[in-house]
């Protein structure tokens, strides 16, 4: 009887270890599979490699004789210095926003993987043991998904913070490139090398929150400005509000005369009778704009 | 240049019309909408730029 039990247990026990084993081979294939989350095609050059011949390649940056070069020397010193730079940079960042879009996305995806290939698994296996096992285990990683999930808004927050990374950077590379175009009188070395620590702050994370403080900050306000911008009269009748609206419509240029002496933006409201009619339209009279 | 948004409650309906040639007068005022209020008035909205 003891026997009997221990053989069915052992039984159950390597039949639990082969529908592991089977899952997570489903999921290695599955993640080892796809491609959209891999950081690129390989490079001909690794990263350090090509950073490294551009670092060889860059001439030492000595002020003294930079300012003893003619004109289109300086240019091309600069332009070099300035295009390698940003090269590096771009590699640099490149792997950096790798690594941040793996971070955001690795958990998720992997804990969703894991749940498929579990779940797939239990229906593949007879024993009611081995099923809940894996299950059991599909359950828990489910859990930690959903734990995971809670995170979402802080995916979110570093997608968009992404997204303000490249804007930024897109800004600032816009605006070395115009430099480039300059002469060094126009875009002297000191401002550039300015412009290359911008370029590599905008790429930063910490440079992308501030972007997007900056943008949330720009659009709260414009959202003010539009709200301030609405204005709203009740229309309220009188003799000078007609006569105005009446020289208005005579035409030949009226209107902006009338304009000019209450800024446009108050002309509306003066031809829905609110503010001083009586004085802009005596001052109309007075200046021959209205009859 | 900002714009600017009015909005001109209760005309009297024998007012519209001269309120509205008024606004589309030049320089025109843009995106001029009436709503009718069904009580013998209208509102007029229209956008300036400044």
């Amino acid at each position: 009887m003891y026997r009997a039990a221990r053989a069915a247990a052992e039984q159950g026990g390597v039949r639990s270890r082969k529908a592991m084993t089977a899952a997570s081979l489903l999921i290695a294939l599955l993640a080892s599979g796809c491609a959209s989350i891999s950081a690129g095609p390989p490079r001909l050059y690794a990263i350090e490699e090509e950073a490294a011949i551009i670092r060889g390649s860059l001439r030492e940056m000595n002020l003294v004789e930079f300012s003893r070069l003619d004109e289109v020397s300086r240019m091309r010193y600069r332009n070099d210095w300035l295009a390698g730079r940003m090269y590096a940079m771009d590699m640099q960042y490149t792997a950096y926003e790798a690594a941040l879009t793996r971070e955001r996305q690795g958990v998720g995806f992997g804990a969703a993987i894991a749940t498929i290939g579990l779940t797939t698994a239990s229906t593949l296996v007879s024993s009611v043991a081995t099923k809940d096992i894996l299950t059991g285990t599909a359950g828990a990683v489910t859990g930690a998904r959903a734990a995971y999930d809670s995170d979402v808004l802080l995916a979110h927050s570093v997608q968009w913070i992404q997204s303000q990374m490249r804007t930024r950077r897109a800004q600032v590379a816009e605006r070395i490139l115009r430099g480039m175009k300059a002469s060094t009188t126009n875009y002297p070395l000191a401002a550039a090398l300015i412009d290359l620590e911008d370029y590599y702050r905008a790429g930063t994370f910490t440079g992308g929150m501030i972007a997007t403080t900056e943008t949330l900050g720009a659009d709260a306000r414009f959202s003010e400005d539009q709200k301030d911008e609405r204005l709203q009269v009740t229309f309220r009748g009188s003799s000078a509000r007609d006569a105005l609206e009446a020289c208005i419509n005579l035409g030949g240029g009226r209107k902006a005369k009338i304009q000019a002496i209450v800024g446009a933006a108050n002309l509306p409201l003066l031809l829905g009778g609110s503010g001083d009619v009586e004085g802009v339209l005596a001052q109309a009279r007075n200046t021959g704009i209205c009859p | 240049m900002a714009k600017k948004t009015t909005v001109i409650k209760s005309v009297p309906a024998d007012k519209v019309a001269g309120v509205i040639k008024a606004l589309k007068e030049p320089p025109a005022a843009e995106n001029i909408k009436q709503t009718d209020n069904k009580d013998g008035t209208f509102d007029i909205e229209a956008t300036v730029t400044v």
